[in-house]
């Protein structure tokens, strides 16, 4: 592996005159072409270690960096850096050990870290996509600018907040039934509603649209349940437009998922398949007697609903 | 329309169209009202010499008093404070706390009537039509929070006067945070034309 660094010429002993050298960038040895004597030993190589493809093509604008971005965007202070834990006390006389001097802004740092981490797994397992989860730290970082952090009481609420919004923010809303499972603690929905409320009073004149999530809809949710039950694209559209009318017409007081849920079942019955109401209530979340409920609800206005 | 609304409330006044344009007068819940009794007082004498009294130090500092006629509830504090709640109309909270003075008066302390207010009024009406909620949340973001997952009714802070409506989709609302009666009448006025822009057509 050996390649040109220019035509560069060197007084070879051997040959007893200037001859053309090559630079072999494996071993750093320079190497004349004719005798092939090994001039000289440890060459530091200064080109790029990577290969890199402007457009301009090499020369001039070849760009000399070595190292590449910061290994997270959000964190700004990504040193390399290690901390030397304490060493432990030999004795009651001997002197104090050395003082782990740690800045304020490191420590925010880590307390980013820890939070970030935190909002992956979360994510991981609702299975999100990256942008939700970039968009949730994004919007965990401005928590922590604003000092609202301070008056937590619960991180995982918080967490589970920021992916909350992330989500209807893409337009996937997932339920807080949903969140609520991923956290710690199967703590309770409202707390995760209080942590958006704090969240949506205090950034949302600054953080401009990122605060526009707009209503959860029982249409959000069909996709996802109907995914899950293996409903083809024609029954998930037909629940949808379902959902759309009784959402203009009807005076149905349901939650959004039960709506979903009782809709989806409606259409599987009304397709001939052999799901039952567990299967809906399986891929849903929604127990099986509301499910059930809702459907006798909503199946007096059967005709309504699913007519094309 | 004003002829409906008249119609249906056949038996009672006729609506002050000039006042409520909409035809629907919202009725009054439940008023919150303080008073300073301007003594103190010692609480588990009052529980131990009255019938109607119920006094529990370690859940709530207060003894909480009730008399039938008007049929509300009183929290009396130590410092003399008092907190009227569950009447209908004002005149029927300032009878009322009257009459707790008078109980304290009769008990031995030295009450007296000072500086009664009238904290809350919470009305509540029926448009009788279906409203789309997730409509009027979303024309209406800035004032609105719609969180169906939580809460079935879509929570609307008007501003000016500032009340805060519970709007369902039955069609049924709820105005709470007046001081001042027409406070309601008015808030429900502004949010009517809303509701009937929002309202669900079932054909």
């Amino acid at each position: 592996m050996c390649s040109v660094a220019g035509n560069e010429q060197c007084y070879c002993p051997e040959c007893h005159r200037t001859t053309v050298v090559v630079v072999d960038h494996a071993t750093g040895d320079t190497i004349c072409t004719e005798c092939a004597l090994v001039l000289e030993e440890r060459y530091i190589d200064e080109t790029s270690e990577w290969r890199t493809f402007s457009d301009a093509g090499s020369g001039e604008d070849r760009d000399p960096n070595r190292v590449g971005g910061c290994s997270d965007p959000f964190l700004s202070h990504a040193e390399l850096g290690t901390v030397v834990a304490p060493a432990k006390r030999q004795a009651k006389d001997t002197a104090s050990p050395p003082h782990v001097r740690v800045d304020s802004k490191s420590g925010q740092d880590s307390s980013l870290a820890v939070a970030f981490r935190a909002i992956s797994d979360m994510a991981d397992r609702l299975q999100l996509v990256a942008t939700i989860r970039d968009r949730a730290k994004e919007l965990f970082k401005k928590m922590e600018e604003a000092k609202l952090c301070a008056r937590v009481r619960n991180r995982d609420a918080a967490y589970a907040a920021c992916l909350h919004i992330a989500c209807r923010n893409e337009g996937n809303p997932r339920t807080l039934k949903e969140l609520a499972s991923v956290m710690r603690d199967c703590q309770d929905k409202k707390e995760i509603g209080r942590m958006e409320r704090i969240i949506r009073r205090h950034l949302g004149e600054e953080a401009g649209t990122a605060m526009e999530m707009g209503v959860v809809r029982a249409a959000d949710y069909m996709s996802r349940f109907g995914s899950r039950l293996g409903m083809g694209k024609p029954e998930v559209r037909e629940a949808q437009r379902a959902a759309q009318t009784l959402e203009d017409k009807l005076d149905v007081r349901r939650n959004p998922e039960s709506i979903a849920a009782a809709i989806i079942y409606m259409v599987v019955q009304r397709a001939g398949a052999q799901t039952s109401a567990r299967d809906v209530s399986k891929a849903s979340g929604v127990a099986e007697a509301t499910i059930k409920e809702a459907c006798k609800e909503l199946s007096q206005h059967e005709e309504l609903l699913f007519s094309s | 329309m004003a002829a409906e609304a008249a119609a249906a409330l056949e038996g009672s006044e006729p609506v002050d169209l000039a006042k409520h344009p909409s035809g629907i007068i919202p009725t009054l819940q439940n008023i919150v009202s303080t008073v300073n009794l301007d003594c103190k007082l010692d609480l588990k004498a009052i529980a131990l010499q009255a019938r109607n009294a119920e006094y529990n130090p370690k859940r709530f500092a207060a003894v909480i008093m009730r008399i039938r006629e008007p049929k509300t509830t009183a929290l009396i504090f130590a410092s003399g404070k008092m907190v009227c709640t569950g009447a209908k109309s004002e005149q029927q909270s300032k009878l009322a706390a009257r009459k707790y003075a008078r109980i304290i008066q009769k008990l031995g302390f030295p009450a007296k009537f000072k500086d009664f207010k009238i904290q809350n009024i919470v009305g509540s009406c029926d448009v009788k039509f279906p409203i789309r909620l997730e409509g009027l949340a979303y024309s209406h973001g800035a004032f609105s929070s719609y969180e169906p997952e939580l809460f079935p009714g879509l929570i609307y802070r008007m501003k000016q006067p500032k009340i805060v409506l519970l709007i369902f989709v039955s069609g049924k609302i709820v105005l709470t945070g007046a001081k001042v009666r027409d406070e309601t009448y008015t808030a429900f006025e502004n949010i009517y034309p809303v509701l009937t822009e929002f309202r669900k057509v079932q054909q």
